[in-house]
């Protein structure tokens, strides 16, 4: 009873791979380029550091990059770059130069890609592609969640697994937003995988960028100094810095780096240094100077800032690209593609937004509070309740951000201003 | 070496150990429920109950207890209550004061809210069995967590004390009352954690700052002292509540597991296929919280509507104002008096007497006689004259 039924599932199994069979095309790491169909029995040489394991299956899901292969006990996720050999019955695995070169020459000769827009997934089909969003300016001010969240929205009706790249270029900000944006840029990591590639990312810029999977530098970045301080450039009190450090370090580890970046981005008299394994390659970090390479002596009066070459000598960043073919080499992309421009999209618009509300909404405050020219008090009044209702209208249109113009809403307990227009308005409704 | 080294060294101590056999089973769990399957009605009846949000407003007994009878004849197999509550969205965000205070957990003077509630679910339905599934447990809502004798916690889930009930006496200067007022107080963590079959000293120490609180390992258990002579302590301060996170809670066996999701609490519950039952149940009590609240902006609204609309009363327009008034008292004493909640929030007395008294001072304006303008909306001649609008 127990073998028919066996059998029949055995059989069924088969069935149903064959029916739902897919050709899967794997580049490899060495360009080798093997091409099967999911289904196939296939036999791998899987290479994690220094081990090399084999690895027999049946290659049941491609899913660009990672493919999953049953073997008699388990389904083994398996990434590609860890892949060192492939082979099967059918085994088509090929050189294929022509295609490698072409894709070269493709990222060599166009510097400034043109993005043609990739059709949106059919359900059941998982492809992965890069989307880009400039973040250019201070956090909290001009960085904010929404255009990361949207962005974020849009990568997903593409599946997961999609490559969202954050442009940074920021001095700094509200550590409130940076904060908030940890959550949110925590949340998206689950389903994509988050690339911080920056220019210039102190303070809240550099916390931004250890919220992500991975951090890349320019040539000529500065990265770190993410002291916290209030009003006129008054540092936070001992309890509140500790609590940003440990806070910091949270973030680091999240990302498996070391905590021990943390304190000396903080204060100044934190000490780090490192050494590497001559042989392996391995960092070794400490919270005093013993190692070779001195970060922060603890002596200096600047909290520590990196450059590009420090990072990557240190391993804070996972590489440096001045433009977008050396990153996706880095990335260990074929070539540079983003699937269309909908992160730049929202930057530029997000971008012109800000710049109309700094013009109009101080000049709609000053008539909301009686600055216009009228003939007669009704005249005058109805100008001020028009200002104010375009008020409101701004505060809905710049969400998270109204309260950089004075359109709080009572966020966290604060003055609601918002009310307070509204009451204005009543009140001059009433005179009219 | 000061206090805070030797808690933090001591929570480290707690910490790392436990962390690392939590970590193991937590895969194990994840790997595991995926073994546990919704269906659409076979396997375990499952209902929700969501608890979430501010004491004394989001969670009041009145709302659980209109659903006691509906509860009884759905008669799940198994009730799932969702604590989450918090005061500050994590750690951090309470280190650095981001939090809004009107939403931290309440008792005001509300001592029967949380038993109301203990009661609902730990007397009246004692027949279902019942687990809680804490996401949070921050403050005001943990004696409560703690009268479920089986709780849950996701990894980043906090029990944490409170200071809330010690508020109510703390600044009573006789000694002698102060200490009356204490029991009386303190006595309602130990009343609910009752329920969930807990020591009294842990739960004494949850709510009372000056009690310390340290453990003894007795097999697998914890019992608790509330003083320092146990064989670790958790609390050595006089002034503060202890806090665990989901990882000591379990190590400490004040939580079953520590889970990622339902599935994980149904598994740990041997239960493999389950449906959700009572879905309008859980649906009526998400509402009553959106519900009550809405009205809250509601009354806010009429609040400042009523105060504007007193500085309006005058001349020509008084009686059109003083009517308006009226009707927005109205309608704000209706709203208070249909969700406690808003007249919590709104700081009015119990009995709604200073809106009564309002209601009152504006119907003996409206008794008076309009005061006649001349000249279009001069200065008033007082005395009577001019009619009603």
């Amino acid at each position: 009873m127990n073998y028919t039924k066996t059998l029949f599932i055995v059989a069924l199994t088969l069935f149903t791979s064959l029916l739902f069979a897919e050709p899967v095309t794997l580049t490899l790491t060495d360009g080798t380029v093997w091409q099967g169909e999911t289904g196939n029995p296939i036999s791998l040489v899987v290479k994690k550091g220094r081990k090399k394991t084999t690895v027999e299956g049946t290659l049941t899901r491609n899913a660009g990059q990672f493919i999953v292969v049953t073997t008699t006990s388990r389904d083994q996720v398996i990434f590609l770059s860890d892949i060192e050999s492939v082979s099967t019955e059918t085994n088509s695995s090929t050189k294929a130069p022509e295609e490698i070169e072409s894709t070269n020459d493709r990222a060599q000769t166009e510097p400034t890609p043109k993005i043609k827009p990739k059709a949106k997934p059919e359900a059941g089909k998982l492809t992965k592609g890069v989307f880009l969003l400039p973040l250019d300016g201070g956090v909290g001010e001009i960085i904010r969640s929404t255009e990361i969240r949207e962005l974020a929205e849009h990568a997903d009706q593409y599946g997961p697994g999609q490559i969202l790249i954050l442009d940074i270029n920021s001095p700094g900000g509200s550590v409130l937003t940076g904060v908030q944006m940890r959550d949110l840029l925590y949340d998206i990591r689950k389903r994509h995988r988050v690339i911080a590639w920056v220019d210039r990312a102190t303070s809240g810029g550099a916390f931004l960028s250890f919220c992500c999977d991975e951090i890349y530098f320019r040539r000529s970045s500065n990265f770190g100094s993410i002291t916290m301080w209030s009003g006129n450039f008054q540092g936070a009190a001992e309890p509140e810095m500790n609590a940003w450090i440990t806070q910091l370090e949270g973030v680091l580890a999240k990302s498996s780096r070391t905590p021990l970046f943390a304190a000396p981005m903080v204060v100044f008299a934190a000490q780090l240094s490192y050494d590497i394994d001559e042989k392996t390659g391995e960092i070794t970090y400490f919270d005093t100077t013993e190692g070779e390479f001195v970060l922060s002596d603890g002596q200096s009066v600047e909290v520590l800032s990196i450059t590009s070459e420090q990072a990557e000598h240190c391993g804070l960043s996972d590489g440096t690209a001045d433009t977008l073919e050396e990153l996706a080499t880095l990335l260990n992309l074929d070539q540079w593609e983003e699937v269309d421009e909908e992160g730049r999209k929202l930057a530029s618009t997000w971008k012109v937004t800000l710049e109309k509300a700094g013009v109009e909404i101080p000049e709609l405050y000053g008539e909301f509070g009686g600055n216009v020219e009228a003939r007669t008090n009704g005249e005058r009044i109805m100008k001020q309740i028009k200002a104010g209702k375009a008020l409101l209208s701004w505060a809905k249109k710049l969400g998270e951000s109204a309260m950089n113009f004075g359109l709080d809403d009572g966020f966290l307990g604060g003055p609601d201003r918002i009310a307070a227009i509204k009451r204005q308005i009543k009140e001059l409704e009433q005179q009219r | 070496m000061n206090k805070r080294h030797v808690s933090l060294i001591l929570g480290a101590l707690l910490s790392v150990p436990f962390t690392s056999i939590s970590f193991a089973n937590d895969d194990k769990i994840s790997a595991w429920a995926d073994a546990v399957t919704e269906t659409e009605d076979r396997g375990t009846s499952v209902l929700i109950i969501p608890m979430s949000g501010q004491t004394l407003t989001d969670i009041r007994g009145e709302v659980y207890a209109d659903l006691q009878e509906d509860i009884k004849t759905l008669n799940p197999d198994l009730i799932v209550i969702e604590i989450d509550c918090k005061d500050a969205k994590d750690i951090f965000y309470q280190q650095m004061g981001w939090f809004n205070p009107k939403e931290i957990g309440r008792f005001e003077g509300e001592t029967k809210n949380l038993p109301a509630v203990a009661k609902v679910f730990r007397v009246n339905l004692k027949d279902i069995e019942q687990v809680a599934f804490v996401k949070d447990s921050m403050g005001s809502i943990t004696p409560l967590t703690l009268s479920w004798e089986k709780i849950y916690m996701t990894p980043d889930a906090r029990l944490t004390g409170t200071l809330a009930l010690a508020a109510r006496y703390s600044n009573i200067s006789d000694e002698n009352v102060r200490g009356k007022m204490r029991t009386a107080w303190t006595l309602l963590a130990s009343i609910l954690g009752g329920y969930g079959k807990r020591d009294p000293d842990l739960m004494l120490a949850l709510v009372d700052p000056e009690k310390f609180l340290s453990g003894t390992w007795n097999g697998r258990n914890v019992e608790w002292f509330n003083h320092l002579d146990a064989d670790f302590y958790v609390d050595n301060s006089n002034e503060m509540v202890p806090g665990f996170s989901a990882t000591q809670a379990e190590e400490l066996g004040i939580s079953e597991a520590t889970v990622d999701s339902l599935n994980d609490v149904l598994l740990l519950n041997d239960i493999r296929e389950y449906h959700i039952v009572g879905e309008e149940i859980t649906e009526e009590l998400n509402d009553y919280v959106s519900d009550w609240r809405s009205n809250l902006k509601k009354a806010q609204t009429l609040w400042g509507d009523y105060e504007q609309q007193r500085g309006w009363a005058a001349g020509e327009e008084r009686v059109r104002w003083l009517v308006k008034n009226k009707n927005t008292i109205k309608s704000l004493i209706g709203i208070c008096k249909k969700y406690p909640a808003v007249r919590i929030r709104m700081r009015f007395d119990p009995k709604l007497q200073q809106l009564e008294n309002i209601l009152e001072e504006i119907e003996r304006e409206l008794r008076k006689p309009s005061t006649p303008t001349r000249g279009g909306g001069g200065p008033s001649m007082g005395g009577g004259g001019g009619g009603m609008k």
